[in-house]
C-alpha cells in the first residue's frame, strides 16, 4: 500500500459518501470535499495523494479546478469522473494536465486501479523533486570552473581535450573532477555524469 | 361648403344633358310635335282674345318629360309653346310676347317638376298616395303660377284688357291643372306598365274584358245620362253620377284604371260640351267638377295600389318565411301564451320524430324536459337582456333517446296576446366536434410534456447516475469487504444501507418522471396548489441544482384547493420554470434565482406565478409570445407557452406575462378556487 491521501470532491453527497466507502475499503486514506473551492481551501501543496473528483459539478467545475491546480503550480494528479455527454470536456481536462479520467458507472477495479496509479506518479515525482532539490543546493557551492567542467564532462569529453579547450593543464581538470566528485556526492564518473543531466533538463 | 351643396343639387338636374345628343334631340323633336297636335286638338275658343281653353293637356305632356327625363328638356320646353303661339293662327301673337310667355310655362313647370324630384323626392311611378298627392298639389299650384304670369305678359302686352285678366287666368289655371291631373298620371302609370308588362292568362283575361267593356259602357252612360237632357240644372244635379264609374273602376283597377278612366271621362266630358257648345262660364264650372272627380278617382285609386302592393309584399313574406323555415336546419316552433304548440317546421318533425298534426295543439311542457318548463321560457323570453340568449340542454324524445340541444327563446305580439318562438338546434355534432377537440389537445399537452422532458434527458440522466454509481461503489465495497479475513459488520452494513436507499432514489426520479410523460387524457381532480407546485418544482429542481440555480417557493397558507388536471398544471408550471432557468443562465447576471409563488388573486382565484432575474422578453417577441411556433431557442419547437395557455384556457384560467423588465420577468397564470378562497381577514368557522 501507498503513501498518500485521496481527495474525493464531489457535490452530491450520495456518491461522495460511496467513493469514500469503496477507497476506504480497498485500504486507502480519504478526505471528502464538497466543492472545489473547499477543497482548495483546506489542501496544502505538500499533503502527499491523489484528486478524484466529478467533472461536473456546479459553480466550480472540473476542468475549473484542474486550471485553477495548475495556476497555483500544484502537481497533484486529478482523476476525472465522467458521465454521460461529458466525455468532450474529459479530454479537454487532459490536455489541461488531467491524470485520468474514468467514466460512469464507475467499474472499482478501474478506479483503484487509477487511484494506485496516481498515488504512485505522485510517489515518483516527489522523490524526484526532492532529489533534485539536493542536487541544486549541492551544485550551488561549486566554483565557476568546476560548473564548467561539470559541463564539458556531461557532454562526455576526455579530460585531454578539456584541458585544451579550457587552456589548462590536465592534471588540473583531474583535480578539479575530484573536487566535483567530492562536493556532489558522486562516486563514479558515471554517476556523475547522470547528474549532470538531471541538472541540465531542469534548467529552463 | 356651399359648393358641394349647390353640386349635390343641381347635379342631378342637369343629369339629363348628358344623354346621347341623338336620342335627346328625337325626344325633344318627339315632344314639341304633340305639343303642338294636343294644343291644336284641344283648343275650344279664344277668350278675350286668348287662346285658352278649359281642358288644356300640354302642360300634362310637358310635366311628364320633365319629371321622367330631367330638367336637361328646358329649351324643349321653351320652344314648344313659343311655337305654338306662332304656328297655331288661332291669335296672333307678337314674337317677343309669345316668347316671354313660353319662359314663364317653362320656369312654371321646371320649378315643379325640381320641387317635385329633387326637394320632395317623390317616386314617379306613383306606387304610392302621397307622391300622386304632391303631385297633383304642386302641378295645380304651378299651373296657377303659370296661368297668371302668362295672362299678366299678354296684359302688359295689351292683347288682353286688364279687367278680363282675372277671368282669363283663373281658366287658364283650370284648364292647366285639370290638363295637367288628367294626363301626367295617366301617361307616368302607363310607362310603369309599359316597363313591367303582365299578361293576364286563362279565364281571368277573358272575365277582366267584359268587366273592362262594362266599365267603358258605364262611362258612356254616366255622360248620356248627363248630358242627354241637354240642360244646364240636370247636367249639374247628375253630374256626381260620373263619381260612380270612377269609383268602380278605381276601387278594381287601382291607380292605373283609375288613371284612364279619368282621362276617359274628360275627353268624353269635353266632347260633350264641344258638341253641345256650352258657354265658357259652364264649361269651366264643370272643368271644376271634373277636377274634383279626377283628384278623387286618382287618390282612391292610387289607395288601392298601394293596398294591393302591400298585400302582394306581405303575401311574398310569408311565402319567403315560409321557404326559409322549410329548408331551416334548426327547428323552429311557436307557441301561444298558454304553452300550445301553433305551428312547427320540417326540422321540428325530423328532431321529435313526430308530424306536423300530432304536434300543433300539443302542450310544449310534452316536448321539452319538465325543468324547462312552460313559466321559465316565458320569462326568459320577456327578461330583455335573456332575450335570444341559448341554453344547452338535452332532449329526450319519444324514443327514448336524447339528443344535446341549443334552445333559443325569442317573443313577438301584441301585450297580452303574446307568442314565443323556440329555435332548437341539435349539437350533437357540435359536442363531438369539442369532445375531439379536447383529445386532441390533450394529446398535444402529451407531445409536449415528452418534448419537455426530452429537453431535461442531460440533465436527469445525470441526476439518475449519481444514485447509480453510489449504489455501484456500495456494492464493490462491499465485495471487497467480504473478500476479507474478517468483514466488519458495521461498515457492511452501512453499505448495503446505502444501496436501499439510493436504489430508492433512483426509483423516485424515474416514477416521476414517467408520471409526467404518461399519456394520460385530461383528468381533473381537486388538488391543493402546494401539491402541483411541489410536483413541478420537484423535477425543475434537478437541473437547478446542476446549474446552480436557486428555486424559491412561496405558497400562501390556507389556500382552497383548485378542480385540475394535475400533470397538466404541473407541465405549465415546469415549462415556466425551465424557460426561467434559461433566460437566467443566459444572462450571466450574479444572482440565479427563480421564485415561485402562489396567492389567492381573489375570492374565487388563485394565481400561481413563476418570476426570474434573466433579462425579460426581448420586445419583438413580447407580442407573440403565446403565438404556437415562436422561439428563440436553437433547438425549441415553439409550441411550450402556446400549449402553456391552452392548458390554463381550459381550466378557465389565463396566462399572461405580468411585469417584464430588465431584472426579470414575471408570468403567472390564474385557476379558479374549488370552494371558498380564505383571505387571511376572515376567520375560519372550525
Amino acid at each position: 500500500m501507498r503513501d498518500g491521501t485521496v481527495f474525493v470532491v464531489d457535490d452530491d453527497e450520495a456518491v461522495r459518501r460511496a467513493l469514500r466507502f469503496l477507497l476506504h475499503t480497498a485500504g486507502h486514506t480519504v478526505e471528502v470535499f464538497p466543492s472545489a473551492s473547499a477543497f482548495l481551501e483546506s489542501y496544502e501543496p505538500d499533503q502527499r495523494g491523489c484528486l478524484v473528483l466529478d467533472i461536473r459539478m456546479p459553480h466550480m467545475t472540473g476542468l475549473d479546478l484542474q486550471n485553477e491546480l495548475n495556476a497555483r503550480g500544484w502537481r497533484i494528479p486529478a482523476i476525472f469522473i465522467t458521465g454521460h455527454g461529458t466525455v468532450p470536456i474529459a479530454i479537454a481536462a487532459m490536455k489541461a494536465g488531467a491524470f485520468d479520467f474514468i467514466e460512469k458507472p464507475l467499474r472499482d477495479e478501474a478506479l483503484l486501479e487509477s487511484v494506485e496509479r496516481a498515488l504512485g506518479w505522485d510517489q515518483t515525482t516527489r522523490e524526484q523533486h526532492l532529489e533534485l532539490t539536493a542536487l541544486k543546493t549541492r551544485a550551488a557551492v561549486l566554483t565557476p570552473r568546476e560548473r564548467e567542467v561539470l559541463e564539458m564532462v556531461a557532454t562526455g569529453e576526455p579530460n585531454k581535450i578539456i584541458a585544451r579547450r579550457l587552456g589548462i593543464s590536465f592534471r588540473t581538470v583531474e583535480l578539479h573532477r575530484s573536487h566535483i566528485l567530492e562536493k556532489m556526492g558522486a562516486h563514479t564518473i558515471s554517476e556523475l555524469i547522470r547528474i549532470a543531466i538531471l541538472l541540465q533538463q531542469d534548467k529552463p | 361648403m356651399v359648393e358641394g351643396m349647390m353640386g349635390r343639387i343641381i347635379a342631378p338636374m342637369l343629369r339629363g344633358r348628358l344623354r346621347p345628343p341623338w336620342s335627346g334631340l328625337a325626344t325633344a323633336a318627339g315632344y314639341v310635335v304633340v305639343y303642338l297636335a294636343l294644343d291644336r286638338v284641344s283648343f275650344l275658343w279664344a277668350l278675350h282674345g286668348v287662346d285658352v281653353t278649359p281642358w288644356n293637356p300640354p302642360p300634362g305632356l310637358t310635366l311628364t318629360l320633365l319629371l321622367v327625363k330631367g330638367l336637361g328638356y328646358g329649351p324643349a320646353i321653351v320652344l314648344a309653346p313659343l311655337l305654338s303661339s306662332q304656328l297655331l293662327p288661332l291669335v296672333h301673337v307678337p314674337p317677343l310676347v309669345g316668347l316671354a310667355s313660353a319662359l314663364v310655362i317653362a320656369s312654371g313647370y321646371m320649378g315643379a317638376a325640381a320641387i317635385l324630384r329633387y326637394a320632395l323626392q317623390i317616386d314617379i311611378r306613383l306606387w304610392r298616395a302621397r307622391d300622386l298627392a304632391l303631385l297633383i298639389i304642386v302641378a295645380t299650384g304651378a299651373a296657377g303660377f303659370v296661368s297668371f304670369g302668362f295672362v299678366a305678359i299678354y296684359a302688359l302686352a295689351g292683347l288682353v284688357q286688364w279687367t278680363d285678366s282675372v277671368e282669363v287666368a283663373v281658366q287658364l289655371w283650370i284648364g292647366d291643372a285639370i290638363g295637367v291631373v288628367v294626363l301626367t298620371p295617366a301617361l307616368l302609370v302607363a310607362r310603369d306598365r309599359f316597363r313591367h308588362v303582365r299578361l293576364p292568362q286563362g279565364p281571368s283575361f277573358w272575365l277582366g274584358a267584359l268587366e273592362t267593356l262594362a266599365q267603358l259602357a258605364s262611362i258612356a252612360i254616366c255622360l248620356l245620362v248627363i248630358f242627354g237632357f241637354n240642360h244646364e240644372r240636370y247636367s249639374f244635379q247628375l253630374f256626381y253620377l260620373l263619381f260612380l264609374p270612377v269609383v268602380w273602376i278605381a276601387a278594381r283597377r287601382g291607380l292605373g284604371g283609375a288613371s284612364w278612366a279619368v282621362l276617359l271621362v274628360q275627353i268624353g266630358l269635353i266632347a260633350a260640351l264641344e258638341f253641345q257648345d256650352k258657354s265658357p262660364e259652364i264649361t269651366r264650372t264643370f272643368q271644376l267638377l271634373m277636377f274634383a272627380v279626377a283628384a278623387t278617382g286618382l287618390m282612391l285609386g292610387a289607395v288601392v295600389s298601394e293596398r294591393q302592393r302591400v298585400s302582394r309584399a306581405l303575401s311574398d313574406s310569408q311565402g319567403r318565411l315560409r321557404a326559409i323555415l322549410d329548408t331551416a336546419r334548426d327547428g323552429v316552433l311557436t307557441i301561444d301564451n298558454s304553452g300550445k304548440i301553433e305551428s312547427v317546421n320540417p326540422a321540428i318533425e325530423l328532431l321529435f320524430g313526430l308530424p306536423a298534426r300530432l304536434l300543433v295543439g300539443r302542450p310544449v311542457s310534452d316536448l321539452l324536459p319538465a325543468v324547462h318548463a312552460f313559466e321559465r321560457l316565458i320569462s326568459t323570453a320577456r327578461a330583455p337582456l335573456m332575450r335570444g340568449a341559448r341554453e344547452e340542454l338535452d332532449l329526450r324524445r319519444t324514443d327514448g333517446s336524447v339528443v344535446p340541444i341549443e334552445l333559443t327563446v325569442g317573443q313577438f305580439g301584441d301585450p297580452g296576446d303574446e307568442h314565443y318562438t323556440l329555435v332548437i338546434r341539435d349539437i350533437s355534432q357540435r359536442r363531438q366536434a369539442e369532445a375531439s377537440a379536447r383529445a386532441h389537445q390533450s394529446e398535444l399537452a402529451h407531445v409536449s410534456r415528452v418534448s419537455l422532458a426530452g429537453g431535461m434527458a442531460s440533465a436527469l440522466a445525470h441526476e439518475l447516475n449519481q444514485p447509480l454509481t453510489a449504489i455501484a461503489a456500495y456494492g464493490r465495497g462491499c465485495l471487497r469487504l467480504l473478500r476479507q479475513r474478517a468483514p466488519e459488520p458495521l461498515l457492511m452494513k452501512e453499505g448495503v444501507g446505502q444501496i436501499v436507499e439510493q436504489a430508492e432514489r433512483a426509483g423516485d426520479i424515474i416514477s416521476r418522471l414517467r408520471e409526467f410523460v404518461t399519456a394520460g387524457t385530461a383528468q381533473r381532480s381537486v388538488v391543493s396548489v402546494e401539491t402541483l407546485v411541489e410536483g413541478a418544482v420537484a423535477l425543475a429542481q434537478i437541473e437547478a441544482t446542476q446549474n446552480g440555480v436557486e428555486i424559491r417557493v412561496h405558497v400562501a397558507p390556507n389556500l382552497p384547493r383548485v378542480l385540475a388536471d394535475r400533470i397538466q398544471i404541473e407541465q405549465v408550471l415546469l415549462n415556466l420554470l425551465r424557460n426561467g432557468m434559461e433566460a437566467v443562465l443566459s444572462s450571466g447576471a450574479s444572482e440565479r434565482l427563480l421564485s415561485v409563488e402562489a396567492r389567492a388573486a381573489s375570492s374565487q382565484a388563485i394565481e400561481v406565478s413563476v418570476a426570474d432575474t434573466g433579462p425579460g422578453v426581448a420586445k419583438e417577441l413580447k407580442d407573440r409570445l403565446f403565438e404556437p411556433f415562436v422561439t428563440t431557442k436553437p433547438l425549441g419547437m415553439g409550441l411550450g407557452l402556446s400549449i402553456s395557455r391552452s392548458i390554463i384556457e381550459a381550466h378557465e384560467g389565463q396566462l399572461r406575462l405580468i411585469s417584464n423588465a430588465d431584472a426579470g420577468a414575471v408570468f403567472a397564470f390564474d385557476l379558479p378556487a374549488y370552494g371558498p378562497v380564505c383571505t387571511p381577514g376572515t376567520t375560519r368557522h372550525a
